[in-house]
């Protein structure tokens, strides 16, 4: 089946979770410099929030835990497919799964639906190299050629996840944040994903790796960029468009 | 997203004795009580989110933000974002004001002071501990008589750490599926990461039937609206 080639251009698109389910005028960024807009994630069922959701700063950045609510599949379609549909950016609906079963599901769902131009996958938690290949293929194979296909990588397992993925039909690989624990105010261990300009370091060591490591898929770099110099330094270190992510919540992006 | 600009005059500490920012900002930029901005310094490429902005004291000219990043001084620029969530209403029809500061944090409650007494209402504070300025007027009670603050007022605004919320019930001595005596509004003190952009669910608040984002839907929220 024929691999998808995926367009970003401009070559600038927000992270998974950071503005919502469907573009919104009034961001934090114009959408005319957005070359696509990435959903929050969605799973097929509802999700409802973890039980003490947390945010926990740290020099450099912050340490999120909040179990990634949200309506479910069906619910997020009804609420938000009309805006999709009309939407001046393009949409990549980003998924949340648990097994390949439900990326078959998930993405029959979304093909032919009007403004949605992708699907990327968020792989589960402490996938190893062989489920990512499983999910890689049972994403190819349900997008089948329909929708590019984006499979997202925590950025600190990408160098070791990607060799597994050669061959795989997929229009690109992108980073996802990492994932670290922190004690709260209470001495307690609380886990979740890193975010904030600590990353950029390792965001920008996992993207040279990756363009260069002789996988042949496009990657889209993501991980800590707070200025446009530091998107441009993952572009000219082999990213084919740069994912922002906190930084869209601090305040506005730099225009142009 | 429009934002707007602000400038901190002056460093102080506020009632709780947190670091303080008087901001200049223009009328609308300047939140209401219980509302907030989020702002970060014009410039400051260190800054990894927007600070959330909660007035404690207010003026036309601007507002007193208490918690705010150990950088800023006189002189720092600032960009705003807001006013942003729902603050408390204070309905001129409330004769008797109750404040109860739940977890023991003052700074987002004084604000409702002022207007309440411009509007002759009688003000109790249940507090455990409280600030030495108060108006005379204030009446303050230990947190531990917060319920017979349900039987005397006409309104009860309360603010509380999103933890605390499992103590209202015994605070307030209210059983299960008992109508309240009166209105309640609870400033719920949650992270506010994404201040209303993408229901991340850090300030996830349990409403009776679903989940709402204490950054769009409150934080300041009435009673009757949440699971407690």
């Amino acid at each position: 089946m024929p691999k998808y080639d995926l367009l970003i251009d401009p070559p600038v698109m927000n992270a998974a979770g950071r503005l919502g389910y469907a573009p919104d005028t009034h961001g934090p960024i114009r959408l005319a410099s957005l070359g696509a807009f990435i959903t929050n994630p969605v799973s097929l069922g509802r999700r409802t929030p973890a039980h003490t959701p947390q945010q926990i700063n740290f020099p450099g950045g912050f340490l999120l835990h909040t179990g990634y609510p949200n309506p479910g599949l069906s619910e997020v379609v009804r609420r938000y497919g009309e805006r999709w549909a009309r939407s001046p950016v393009p949409v990549i609906v980003h998924l949340l799964v648990q097994t390949p079963a439900e990326v078959a599901l998930a993405v029959s769902r979304l093909t032919h639906l009007p403004g949605v131009t992708g699907i990327e996958l968020g792989l589960p938690p402490d996938s190893d190299a062989a489920s990512a290949r499983i999910f890689a293929g049972a994403l190819a194979e349900a997008s089948g050629g329909e929708l590019p296909a984006i499979l997202r990588l925590p950025l600190d397992h990408a160098s070791a996840l990607a060799p597994a993925l050669v061959g795989q039909e997929l229009a690109a690989i992108s980073l996802g944040p990492p994932r670290g624990a922190l004690l709260d105010q209470q001495g307690q261990l609380v886990r979740g994903r890193v975010f904030g300009p600590a990353l950029f370091p390792l965001a920008l060591a996992a993207v040279h790796s990756l363009a260069s490591a002789g996988i042949a898929i496009p990657v889209i770099g993501a991980g800590g960029v707070y200025t446009p110099a530091q998107a441009q330094a993952m572009r000219s270190a082999g990213a084919m468009a740069v994912q922002l992510d906190s930084v869209l919540w601090r305040g506005s992006w730099p225009a142009g | 997203m429009q934002t707007r600009l602000g400038i901190v005059k002056e460093i102080r500490l506020s009632a709780d004795g947190l670091l303080a920012a008087w901001i200049e900002c223009q009328q609308p930029s300047r939140p209401q009580p219980g509302q907030y901005l989020l702002g970060w310094a014009a410039g400051d490429l260190d800054a990894v989110l927007a600070a959330p902005l909660f007035p404690t004291e207010l003026a036309d000219d601007g507002f007193l933000a208490a918690g705010i990043p150990a950088a800023w001084e006189p002189g720092t620029r600032l960009e705003l974002r807001g006013p942003l969530g729902q603050g408390y209403n204070l309905p001129s029809a409330v004769r008797r004001l109750a404040l109860g500061a739940v977890g023991g944090s003052l700074d987002r409650l004084l604000p409702l002071i002022q207007p309440g007494l411009q509007q002759n209402m009688a003000i109790t504070l249940y507090a455990d501990h409280h600030p030495a300025n108060l108006p005379s007027a204030v009446e303050i009670y230990p947190l531990t008589g917060l319920s017979e603050a349900l039987a005397w007022a006409d309104l009860l605004a309360l603010d509380l750490e999103r933890p605390h919320i499992s103590r209202l019930r015994s605070l307030l001595n209210v059983e299960i599926d008992r109508r309240l005596p009166c209105p309640v509004q609870v400033l719920i003190r949650t992270p506010l990461t994404c201040g209303g952009l993408a229901y991340c669910g850090a300030c996830a608040v349990a409403g009776r039937r679903h989940w709402k984002p204490a950054c769009k839907d409150g934080p300041v929220f009435s009673l009757n609206e949440l699971d407690w």
